[in-house]
């Protein structure tokens, strides 16, 4: 068994990288107390030390994932000899133990940035000691708890496989993207906490740590995103957020983390807001520890059902230490974060960011409790009582409408003090131009109250938006004489912050926009049909041709073939079916969807009773596309705002004459 | 009233408004109470649940099963999932059955009312394979 020799050795190296975190935890606690800066080089060393053990852990599962050793328990559950190479890769983030590995690996190599990056001195060994608790604790529970390279004797001969479900591009990004977000978060917060204890009054923190929040919220944003596509896709029941748990859990830092985004914008400029910033970091922070905690204790009864008793209880107690943590140590200092300015008005970029605050961790709030509801009232209650859907729509839905008007409002107001004059001049077009369209849409047909109110705000906010951008390209054509192209393309790329965030905004309004559609006017049937007879739903008649069984390359496939009409015009042949996996008890169901910029028709073969007689769940959602279209912007804006080089400072304060004075 | 004291009482209208918004949604919409089959079977015999929204966790009495596609009516009883069979609760849920619904070690949550004789399902769920730990 010479090549079970590996596994001892990620094994060990998992264990020595416990050790030297803990060492490193130790001696860079005694470095800070006693100034010893040759202590300090070493926990920089131990720091390399324990990212090399982790990549070597990680190197080694990925080299038996991919020749297949089955005697790995790992391996054995998540793959088989059939599996595509690109899927075998893949399956290091499939189960428990491989997507705890692939945690501690990015946390570790995030702990080696910093350790090897000499940003803010004075504070940076802390942060590392706080970074370090943290390898300790994953490098713990990958030593003791839930070891990946448990070893099966005999050896199986053959793999489980990967859960058909999992065999699609979107949730192999998915949960990978949502790591990247959870971890990307734990280096502001750990400055944070270093700035806290270290009572170090300057912000550079914050400047220094920009990069890796606005990095990690892109991979929250990535990972929900292509987490509601991938449950549209595969899960087939027609929607794409149920508010489950697992969604929640990692929708909470999203939005908190979105908080923090903005409230720290002030406290770079205004020198404002410092208590609520290190709040906001540090319950971001925790929410994604919760969130971990959550998914994986099976403490929640969800349509996902991990549960692992032990690991979950670890991670309660280390999201409760670091709850506890940070808030004493808040509280502690909190005469020492003594704020900078004060609010000069009510109406002003400073309070319009305070309450795009409120208003985010408001629903972080409100979503918090729907889902843990049912383990408080079982506490103090006896029963278990659950929330649903209803209860979070209904108030986080008028919640996220307010946001997004606010998205609009908030560009045009000034910093300080707005008047109310110069308001008005700037809303005055959009608001009646959308108001318009509102009447417009009231006329065709769309009453319900909930979707005039976001439609009219939608249309809005996407107006004032773009006004914010065609003004300043206008006053840059204006002052440098450039043609409205080059312009255009100049300002944004002098201006990656700003405009980045201006196509974010836009590309959440699309998504704002999507979503309404697809909730509020979607249709729904379910029918049994036998040979050629037809069905028809909005304007799309169905006719069902039959069933066949068709052989895919892993899998048995039955098939239902149904012609598609619009109206009289044929539209398309769609082929929704149900997939049978050799590994798999459970069979998939592959939805067929014919989309477009207007809806999507969506149909699942529910089942059959013979081969002419079968179910389907039929569904139309209008502009769903919009969401993914709205996520594309929204991805490339953040990537956009965040590539490095020039023009990413913070933009000028007043887009205009003196800000390209400035630059001339 | 300085600037300070708007901001704050500006805040403290947001800050009650969701609240109110909170608490009536919670008062409104979907509470239920999760509990297993025998609990369910308990409070039935012994309590008026009639019409009162509920939330059950259990598994598929084997054999029980009645399915008409036609009709999309799916007719089952539901047992513990860890308990005596001796609890029994008839079900009727009028949409399409799910994948693996006949599945041995499928759990099962609906959700709806009793009427005085069933159960009326509005909604079933099937609690997915596991991702993380794989069945045995």
């Amino acid at each position: 068994m010479d090549n079970l020799f590996l596994a001892s050795v990620g094994s060990f190296a998992l264990i020595l990288g416990f050790l030297l975190s803990a060492y490193a935890v130790i001696v860079g606690i005694i470095a800070q107390r006693t100034n010893n800066p040759a202590m300090a080089e070493s926990v920089k060393g131990a720091s390399i030390a324990i990212a090399l053990t982790t990549t070597i852990a990680v190197v080694i599962m990925e080299v038996y994932l991919i020749s297949g050793q089955f005697a790995i328990q790992y391996v054995a559950h998540y793959t088989s000899s059939d599996l595509p190479l690109f899927y075998r890769f893949a399956a290091l983030w499939a189960g428990n133990e491989g997507s705890l590995l692939l945690w501690a690996w990015v946390l570790s190599i995030y702990s080696l940035a910093i350790a090897l990056n000499n940003v803010v001195p004075k504070i940076k060994p802390i942060a590392l000691t706080i970074l370090n608790i943290n390898n300790l604790f994953f490098l713990f529970i990958l030593s003791f708890v839930t070891k990946p390279f448990v070893i099966l004797n005999p050896a199986p001969a053959e793999g489980y496989g990967l859960n058909p479900l999992l065999q699609n591009p979107g949730m192999v990004i998915h949960p990978i993207a949502v790591y990247l977000g959870y971890v990307g978060f734990a280096v502001p917060f750990a400055f944070a906490m270093a700035a806290l204890i270290a009572k170090y009054p300057g912000d550079e923190w914050i400047k220094v740590t920009r990069r890796w929040t606005v990095f990690a919220w892109l991979f929250l944003s990535l990972g929900n995103l292509t987490g509601m596509e991938w449950a549209y896709v595969e899960l087939g029941w027609g929607g794409y957020w149920a508010w489950d748990p697992v969604e929640n859990a990692s929708f909470m830092p999203w939005l908190t983390g979105s908080a923090f985004l903005h409230s720290v914008m002030v406290q770079e400029r205004k020198d404002m807001l410092k208590v609520w910033n290190i709040f906001l970091i540090s319950i971001t922070y925790v929410l994604t520890l919760f969130g971990t905690f959550l998914t994986r204790s099976g403490v929640l009864s969800s349509v996902h059902a991990f549960a692992d008793q032990s690991l979950g209880r670890y991670f309660l107690i280390f999201t409760t230490l670091a709850l506890f943590g940070s808030m004493y140590l808040l509280i502690d200092r909190l005469s020492f974060l003594k704020e900078g300015k004060e609010f000069e008005s009510v109406i002003s970029k400073e309070s319009s960011f305070l309450l795009n605050n409120l208003l985010l961790v408001g629903a972080a709030f409100t979503t918090f409790w729907g889902t843990t509801f049912p383990l408080f009232s079982e506490l103090f209650t006896g029963e278990k009582v659950t929330v649903g859907a209803p209860f979070f729509n209904t108030v986080n839905m008028p919640i996220f409408l307010a946001f997004i008007l606010l998205m609009g409002i908030c560009p045009l107001i000034a910093w300080r003090k707005a008047s109310i004059s110069h308001l008005i001049r700037n809303f005055a077009l959009p608001f009646i131009i959308a108001l318009i369209v509102t009447i417009y849409l009231f006329i065709i047909g769309i009453h319900k109250p909930w979707a005039i109110a976001s439609y009219f705000i939608n249309t809005f906010v996407l107006l004032t938006t773009l006004w914010e951008i065609w003004k300043g390209v206008k006053t840059r054509v204006k002052l440098t004489g450039e043609n409205f192209a080059k312009a255009l393309i100049n300002l944004f790329l002098k201006n990656r912050r700003r405009y980045g965030g201006y196509i974010i905004h836009i590309g959440l309004v699309l998504i704002a926009i999507g979503i309404t559609g697809s909730s509020l006017y979607d249709i729904e049937k379910n029918i049994t049909l036998t040979a050629n007879e037809k069905v028809t739903v909005k304007n799309y008649t169905l006719v069902f041709k039959g069933l066949r069984e068709l052989q895919l390359k892993n899998a048995d496939a039955v098939v239902a073939d149904i012609d598609v009409y619009y109206g009289d015009k044929y539209l398309t042949h769609l082929t929704p079916s149900k997939n049978f996996y050799s590994n798999e008890p459970n069979p998939t169901s592959e939805v067929a969807i014919k989309g477009s910029l207007k809806e999507d028709l969506y149909i699942v073969l529910a089942g059959w009773e013979n081969e002419n007689t079968a179910i389907f769940k039929i569904k139309v959602n209008p502009l769903i596309a919009w969401i993914w279209i709205g996520g594309y912007f929204l991805i490339f804006g953040t990537l956009f705002a965040l590539w490095p080089g020039k023009g990413t400072e913070m933009g000028p304060r007043v887009v205009g004459a003196t800000s390209l004075a400035k630059e001339a | 009233m300085n600037q300070r004291a708007k901001i704050l009482v500006g805040s403290s209208i947001i800050v009650v408004a969701i609240a109110f918004l909170f608490i009536s949604a919670f008062a409104s919409s979907g509470t239920s109470y999760l509990m297993q089959v025998d609990e369910a079977v308990y409070k039935i015999n012994h309590e008026n649940v009639v019409d009162k929204k509920m939330r059950i966790e259990g598994r598929v009495l084997p054999g029980s099963v009645s399915w008409n596609a036609k009709a999309l009516e799916l007719k089952f009883v539901m047992v513990p999932i860890k308990g005596s069979e001796e609890y029994k609760l008839p079900v009727v849920y009028n949409d399409v059955k799910p994948d693996n619904f006949e599945h041995p070690e499928a759990q099962i949550v609906v959700e709806g009312k009793y009427d005085g004789k069933v159960f009326q399902a509005d909604t079933l769920l099937i609690k997915c394979p596991s991702k993380y730990q794989k069945k045995q």
